[in-house]
């Protein structure tokens, strides 16, 4: 394997003050990966960031860089490029100046300084908007000027920092491929802060999910999304029925909206588990061989463009489920091969 | 909102009267006395004009430079503390702009004057009350004085820019290999000095023109325009003409000082804005 890009051994930090920081950190990022770390607000996320980039100091543990010890040395020699939450541009100099910034302070010569800066204006798709200053410019252009001015320094990695949360939806959407495109044209390896999941999901290679300010799982998409470690984590990637729960046999399940048949699962007979069911698949309608078939009455359907969402009362319980279809929900049915056991509870 | 014409003229009505009584009406009076006979020639004449001048410039840089200095560190603090305790701080902060000029230096005699509280309290430890009290009364003494109600100006002023200054953009500057020195010099100078250069201006004018805490502390020891002003119009002076020329030409430089602030901050709100 070769060497990570970045890698954190052991990083321990907590403010002053507070309780608040991140835990016995452990993670490589290969290069050219996009790793995402997602959780809730005041998980850790930045503050990991911020270490990595050499903002805050770590208590304890080591911060690699392309194999190179890092963690005593200050942002300035990191050689990392930054886009920052609000972008934090300068709004003393046009968007070119900003770009070029890094390079002037490199002592790059002015005309050099210029044209590359332009170049990586243009990569973005800015090189009109070069003379502009910050105020002048939307917020998706800022947040362009923001990703030429740390490419242009020729950064080991990117540390993005929340960097499309100002922006709205549409434009959002836009700038995750743009920012994909440009991470991929130039292999560079990526952390990607986000609260986002759906960003998360669309765009990493491997996402990092921090809660309380560990790492409690890191994995491809799919990996955290089909296969989640704990509740926790299945509880904050994507949609989910997250039942408490008993288990009856090699095979079978007992759960607040009943019985459910299983693939084999290992677990012992009498264990305490969580049953995970994702509501894409809930099948409406009863099953042709009568397995894990539930009726109950519809509290909520909502329209979600291009699919439905519902819960349906069962047994005093409650199913969520997603579905294209149309017309009325009365039965619904989850094959076996979709219930997921999870082996802590809450 | 578009206001109509004449909802408009109502609103600006008290405003234009206040201006036109209170400010254009004086001054024109003020102006019809002093282009009679000679009056800023003999201002001008007068040697005491010149050193007067020098004397409130002195005044003016120390005590303008000395409460910018202090108001921005406690701007800067200020800054960085919870909303709810920066407000209940501006607060006792502000309380000083309430206070007359001649409370000021009467506070300033209790406390640092010759049988003041904080003079007999080092006197006990040696130090001499006469020497110490003399400072109060010298235009160092003054420029003091004058800082107790300049630097909540100051803080007034700085505080905003300082509050919503984006501290993210020093450590985008940092990692794009920027010293700490650099960074600041780079990014908060050119947005900060600005607004510190018409909050200077600001108090400067302010204190270029104030007499009543120097005519309470120094009497007319210290040779100062506004006090040069106020022996030609008090019981010993009777060349009202060269006071009323003096008056507008001390109306002249604050405007000038502060205009010149106003002009700085205004063309960098316009760049920065991208206009």
């Amino acid at each position: 394997m070769s060497t990570p890009a970045i890698e954190l051994l052991g990083v321990d930090f907590s403010y002053p003050g507070s309780g608040a920081g991140v835990k016995g950190v452990d993670l490589a990022i290969a290069p050219g990966e996009l790793l995402a770390v997602i959780g809730a607000s005041g998980c850790g996320k930045t503050t990991l960031l911020k270490l990595i980039a050499g903002f805050l100091a770590a208590d304890r543990g080591t911060i690699r860089i392309d194999g190179a010890d890092m963690t005593a040395v200050p942002p300035r020699l990191r050689n990392l490029g930054v886009v920052f939450q609000s972008y934090a541009l300068f709004p003393h100099m046009t968007a070119w100046e900003n770009v070029a910034y890094g390079l002037k302070v490199r002592g790059v010569d002015g005309s050099v300084r210029r044209s590359r800066a332009l170049a990586t204006l243009d990569l973005v798709g800015l090189a009109d908007f070069a003379g502009r200053r910050p105020g002048d410019l939307s917020g998706g252009q800022q947040q362009r000027v923001a990703l030429a001015r740390a490419l242009v320094i020729e950064p080991r990695a990117l540390l993005l920092d929340e960097p499309l949360s100002a922006l709205d939806a549409a434009r959002r959407l836009t700038m995750r491929d743009e920012i994909r495109r440009i991470q991929r044209e130039h292999a560079i390896a990526t952390v990607h802060i986000t609260h986002d999941q759906e960003e998360a999901l669309s765009m990493a290679d491997r996402i990092a999910l921090m809660i309380g300010g560990r790492i409690e799982q890191v994995g491809t998409p799919r990996e955290l999304y089909d296969h989640p470690a704990s509740r926790a984590v299945a509880a904050f990637v994507g949609h989910a029925n997250l039942w408490d729960s008993r288990i009856l046999a090699p095979d079978t399940v007992e759960t607040p909206v009943g019985i459910l048949r299983t693939l084999p699962h290992g677990c012992a007979t009498g264990a305490r588990v969580t049953v995970l069911v994702r509501p894409e698949r809930v099948v409406p309608g009863p099953a042709r061989d009568g397995v894990n078939g539930f009726a109950g009455r519809l509290l909520r359907d909502r329209f979600l463009g291009a699919m439905r969402r519902y819960d349906l009362a069962v047994a005093g319980a409650m199913i969520t489920g997603e579905t294209a279809t149309s017309g009325p929900i009365e039965f619904v049915h989850i094959p076996p091969a979709d219930i997921r056991i999870l082996q802590d509870r809450p | 909102m578009q206001l109509r014409p004449g909802t408009l003229s109502l609103l600006i009505a008290p405003g234009a009267l206040l201006l036109g009584f209170f400010f254009l009406l004086p001054l024109a009076a003020v102006g019809r006395d002093a282009f009679v006979g000679g009056a800023f020639a003999r201002v001008f004449g007068n040697e005491l004009f010149v050193r007067g001048l020098a004397g409130s410039a002195l005044l003016t840089f120390t005590a303008a430079g000395f409460s910018l200095l202090v108001g921005f560190v406690v701007a800067l603090h200020l800054s960085r503390l919870a909303p709810a305790l920066r407000g209940a701080l501006a607060f006792f902060i502000a309380l000083p702009l309430t206070f007359s000029g001649l409370i000021v230096a009467y506070g300033f005699i209790l406390c640092y004057g010759r049988a003041g509280f904080v003079t007999q309290i080092l006197a006990t430890t040696g130090v001499d009350a006469v020497a110490f009290s003399g400072v109060l009364y010298s235009p160092i003494g003054l420029a003091f004085a004058s800082s107790y109600y300049l630097i909540p100006r100051v803080v007034m002023l700085m505080l905003p820019v300082l509050v919503n200054f984006d501290w993210a953009q020093v450590s985008a500057a940092e990692s794009l290999g920027a010293r700490r020195v650099r960074a600041v010099f780079d990014v908060i100078v050119p947005q900060i000095v600005p607004t510190a250069f018409a909050a200077f201006c600001l108090v400067a004018a302010v204190v270029f023109g104030a007499y009543g805490t120097a005519l309470a502390l120094v009497g007319t020891r210290v040779n100062i325009l506004p006090l040069q002003l106020y022996s030609m119009i008090s019981e010993t002076g009777s060349d009202f003409a060269a006071a009323a020329a003096l008056s507008l030409v001390l109306t002249a430089i604050c405007s000038l000082i502060m205009a010149t602030g106003e002009v700085i901050a205004a063309r960098q709100e316009r760049s920065h804005a991208g206009v």
